[in-house]
């Protein structure tokens, strides 16, 4: 029989409903991989077995019983263990989570297990989100699948080395600064950070409230396309969840790209290594072959937004963190008395990145300094939304590199952590601005994947899928073992 | 206290009393077993999100509008930063940079004291402690919660007391919360400086007092605390005191240096939300009357004011007076029963008003029924005491229970003289002239009658027959 661990989600899911494979095999298939291959890639932090064969026999049953699921139905997923999993350990990478087990679980998981998706385990992430290398993970190292030397990226490195690496045929990842598109890209998947609002939020484990947002991996855009269709729509848990129709993601794909207006802003260009800017031009021009027209925009306050992004995001993290004190779960420490029992529980249980951050956004929000810095980014950001809302008036998207360079070597960055932040420059600024993005795998580069990244309007994710698939029908991809462009082939 | 004048604020906190919880919809309920009314989001467990309880909005632009504040064209929320193991989240969220209610005034006697603002927030959970070790009850943590800040207006402890029992009266008065102070449903905390002039002083707080005794002794004790350094020429300083309740000291417990930065930023997991102005009109037409529309009537009616103070105290308490008084109830009559016997069957039978079947019907019944000589006095004592708790009719427990009265007739006539019958002695007494008898004998005759016998006519009616009356042989 075909290695099922090679077919895309979309396939496999096809087959499913056909009853010529039930989800049962999908999920064994896969567990089978990952116990052969996750030694070396480290992609999961957790596995559920039990729980992944359960809801695949639940799947194949409710198959036969006529019902209707998802679009991926019968479909394993792996879940970045950032999101909250009911009596399955979330830790978000961090010591200081170490032996939590939620009471319940997030809403996006609620849809995946009504969707008919069997969870594979709980993939690695840098510590409560933080970070670009999936390096500052209390528990193990991932490595890049394409080369094990060199990071997969992050913050969701384990769910995009799981997927390239085919542990899984799809994957939850989350972001905050660009946490599934880069890995995403160095991993050569496909990776969607959606609009602001258009996933619900409700147990992710919050790191910047105001710019956190869940996305799919998959090693197709069809794919990614459906998996965002199971977790996507309002939810009444969350308020800042959107009340805007959740469209058919895969029936805008295939369209072309003719008449559409898209621009290379400069401020991204620029900053990219020779490489990924020939590839980010390899996909201008698969465009404008296709129809589409090449237009200028400025969007020259895109040079602000990291500064903006490390006030924001560490103000909101020192917050959200602070609920992470020993009192309730996870390991307490100390206890001499209570301010003791506080900095031990803190001090140990976090890491350096996590402490650094935290204190980062503490000071900007301090008497004295709020105006300074926490309010003068607000201002920042503001400013930047109506650039990008203008740079919308002329053009359907922007078309940018998804990272400045290459995947780096493991360690390479670990004593630099500013050139760990500028890792998300050409990220950031969606998460900022709220609106919806996605890494494409464009081509290899010295065997190393190479990402070019889409971005649109609010809630316009169905067009980026469309201009997605144009460009993966096009383009030679990234895939680990060669395969052809937008060809995993069953 | 020479030329010395006291500035006094108070932070009052009110818990409403909505179904469920401000963010989640946990029951909010006091007491209960520790930790049984709690869900993922008010224990604030990791990824989970706050959801506004409308409800409680609702009843905080009551509360508002009712105080004459301007209503926030918005309703947005700030998180507060600090680290206590009652606090779920390690943050508050409540209102800093615009809160729901601005500006308004609540009077006080002669007084407007004027209103800062008002805002909703969550409250926090409990420590317990338990016999050296602490635990954390979480029931009480994401109450709906209001604060109203007053300007520095009041000037002594007797009229801070009387502006919290008035703002109870009327958060009573809306239906926003019964504030059961015993439950903990209001706390203050106070602003007190002492000076030649208001205002100029340097201020002390003394933080969360739960009972308005605790209020007046703690700012009378501060007055004099600060009045005393003044005198002996020793600065006052800017500090956080507790109020022990056992010695009725105020205590230093942080001193300004010490001060938390409470790193207030916008919440970011709640969007802001427009508040509608047509709704805020609706809301606002259909508030009820307040404590001090009913107090000015009742003046006019001839109430003392402790008396007001007493029926405002308890909305249903109005409710019976006013009721009564439009069915023609004498507000004199209504009143004395309402403070006297009505009050007192609510302690001896340990139900509270609002659980009775008394109705103003039944007052107003017994006033007529008593004016008209239908019953006596103990008699109608009786009648309340049954239908307080069964809610007949006054005439059918008069009926079901032989309390109407006897003012003539063989059946008091019979009665007098099973009386004489039975007391022998106090009879010839009293026809060998000693009127003293007579007091004994009426005594006897209420209590063989179980004091239906008309008290004036009883006393002829002895005389009478004690006089034809022969003794056994």
């Amino acid at each position: 029989m075909t290695d099922l661990t090679r077919m895309s989600a979309s396939r496999l899911h096809d087959l499913f409903v056909r009853g010529e494979v039930s989800s049962r095999e999908i999920t064994e298939a896969h567990l089978d991989r990952i116990v052969s291959r996750d030694d070396d890639i480290h992609a999961f932090l957790s596995l559920t077995p039990e729980r992944a064969l359960r809801q695949a026999d639940e799947a194949d049953l409710r198959r036969r019983a006529g019902e209707t699921m998802g679009p991926l139905g019968g479909v394993p997923v792996a879940v970045k263990d950032i999101i909250v999993t009911k009596d399955v350990p979330t830790t978000a990478a961090s010591r200081i989570l170490q032996g939590w087990v939620p009471p319940y679980d997030a809403t996006c998981v609620e849809r995946l297990g009504i969707s008919g998706m069997p969870v594979l385990g709980k993939t690695n992430l840098d510590e409560f989100a933080m970070g670009s290398s999936t390096e500052t993970s209390a528990y193990v190292r991932t490595v890049n699948p394409h080369d094990r030397e060199r990071v997969p990226g992050g913050s969701s490195g384990g769910s995009a080395a799981a997927v390239a690496a085919y542990e899984a045929p799809c994957a939850l990842g989350s972001e905050t600064g660009g946490s599934v598109r880069q890995p995403s890209a160095y991993c050569g998947v496909v990776g969607v950070k959606p609009t602001y609002g258009r996933v619900s939020r409700f147990g992710l484990i919050a790191f910047s409230s105001s710019m956190d947002q869940i996305g799919p991996l998959a090693r197709t855009v069809e794919d990614a396309a459906r998996l965002l269709g199971v977790v996507a729509g309002a939810d009444e848990r969350d308020m800042t969840s959107a009340h805007v129709p959740v469209p058919d993601y895969a029936a805008a794909l295939g369209k072309g790209v003719r008449g559409l207006a898209f621009a290379m802003p400069d401020a991204f260009t620029d900053l990219a290594q020779p490489a990924v800017a020939e590839a980010t031009e390899a996909a201008a021009h698969v465009l404008e072959e296709g129809g589409a027209r090449r237009v200028e925009v400025d969007l020259s306050s895109v040079a602000y937004a990291l500064q903006v992004y490390y006030i924001i995001a560490p103000a909101e993290a020192s917050s959200n963190l602070a609920r992470f004190d020993g009192v309730r779960y996870g390991p307490r420490r100390g206890g001499d008395d209570l301010m003791d029992m506080y900095l031990s529980s803190r001090g140990e249980g976090f890491g350096a990145e996590v402490k650094r951050r935290i204190m980062l956004g503490t000071f900007a929000l301090s008497e004295g300094y709020v105006d300074a810095f926490y309010r003068r980014a607000q201002e920042v950001r503001r400013r930047l939304r109506d650039d990008f809302a203008r740079a919308f008036e002329s053009v359907d998207f922007l078309l940018t590199p998804t990272t400045p360079d290459l995947p780096f070597k493991l360690g390479a960055h670990t004593d630099d952590p500013l050139a760990m932040y500028a890792e998300d420059i050409m990220t950031i600024p969606a998460n900022l601005v709220g609106v919806p993005a996605m890494n494409l795998p464009a081509m290899k580069s010295e065997g190393l994947p190479i990402g070019v990244q889409l971005i649109g309007r609010p809630f316009t994710e169905a067009l980026l899928f469309q201009v997605a698939s144009h460009l993966e029908a096009a383009l030679p991809g990234a895939p680990l073992d060669g395969a052809s462009g937008g060809g995993i082939q069953a | 206290m020479n030329g010395l004048i006291a500035t006094i604020g108070l932070e009052i906190h009110v818990e409403l009393e909505t179904k469920t919880k401000m963010f989640c919809s946990c029951k909010n309920e006091a007491g209960g077993e520790a930790n049984t009314h709690t869900c993922p989001v008010c224990l604030g467990l990791p990824g989970t999100l706050p959801r506004p309880n409308g409800e409680a909005v609702r009843r905080a632009v009551r509360l508002a509008l009712a105080l004459g504040m301007e209503i926030a064209p918005l309703l947005q929320f700030d998180r507060k930063n600090y680290f206590y193991p009652d606090l779920p989240k390690g943050y508050q969220i409540t209102q800093k940079e615009a809160p729901i209610g601005v500006g308004g005034a609540l009077s006080v006697g002669e007084r407007s004291i004027r209103l800062h603002h008002l805002h909703l927030e969550e409250d926090a959970g409990k420590l317990l402690h338990l016999g050296g070790r602490a635990g954390v009850d979480f029931n009480r943590a994401g109450v709906p919660l209001v604060e109203i800040v007053s300007e520095p207006d009041l000037r002594s402890a007797e009229e801070a007391r009387a502006y919290m029992e008035e703002m109870r009266r009327l958060i009573r008065h809306l239906g926003i919360s019964e504030v059961r102070m015993e439950e903990g449903r209001m706390r203050a905390d106070v602003n007190v400086s002492v000076a030649t002039e208001p205002g100029v002083g340097t201020r002390s707080e003394i933080k969360n007092m739960n009972s308005f005794r605790a209020v007046e002794r703690a700012i009378d004790y501060e007055i004099s605390r600060q009045a005393a350094e003044i005198e002996a020429g020793r600065a006052v300083l800017q500090e956080t005191r507790g109020f022990d309740d056992q010695t009725g000291e105020t205590f230093v417990q942080r001193r300004k240096e010490e001060a938390e930065d409470y790193r207030y930023f916008p919440e970011p997991d709640i969007l802001p939300t427009p508040l509608e102005r047509a709704w805020i009109e609706e809301e606002k037409r259909s508030l009820p009357p307040t404590p001090a529309f009913w107090r000015r009537r009742m003046a006019e009616e001839g109430l003392k004011g402790e008396e007001m103070a007493l029926l405002l105290d308890s909305p249903r308490r109005t409710g019976l007076y006013t009721e009564a008084r439009a069915q023609g109830g004498d507000a004199r009559k209504i009143t004395n029963w309402i403070l006297g016997d009505v009050l007192r069957l609510e302690g001896e039978t340990s139900t509270p008003l609002e659980a009775s079947r008394l109705s103003s019907t039944h007052l107003v019944d017994l006033v007529r029924a008593l004016d008209a000589g239908t019953i006596t006095g103990p008699a109608a004592k009786k009648v309340l005491e049954r239908l307080y708790i069964s809610g007949e009719s006054v005439a059918d427990v008069i009926e079901a229970e032989k309390l109407g009265a006897m003012s003539d007739g063989d059946a008091l006539v019979e009665a007098v003289d099973q009386v004489l019958k039975a007391n022998p002695k106090a009879a010839m007494d009293l026809r060998g002239g000693a009127e003293k008898a007579v007091t004994f004998l009426v005594g006897q005759l209420m209590r063989q009658t179980k004091g239906r016998a008309d008290p004036k006519r009883s006393a002829d009616l002895i005389r009478e027959r004690a006089a034809i009356w022969k003794p056994p042989s």
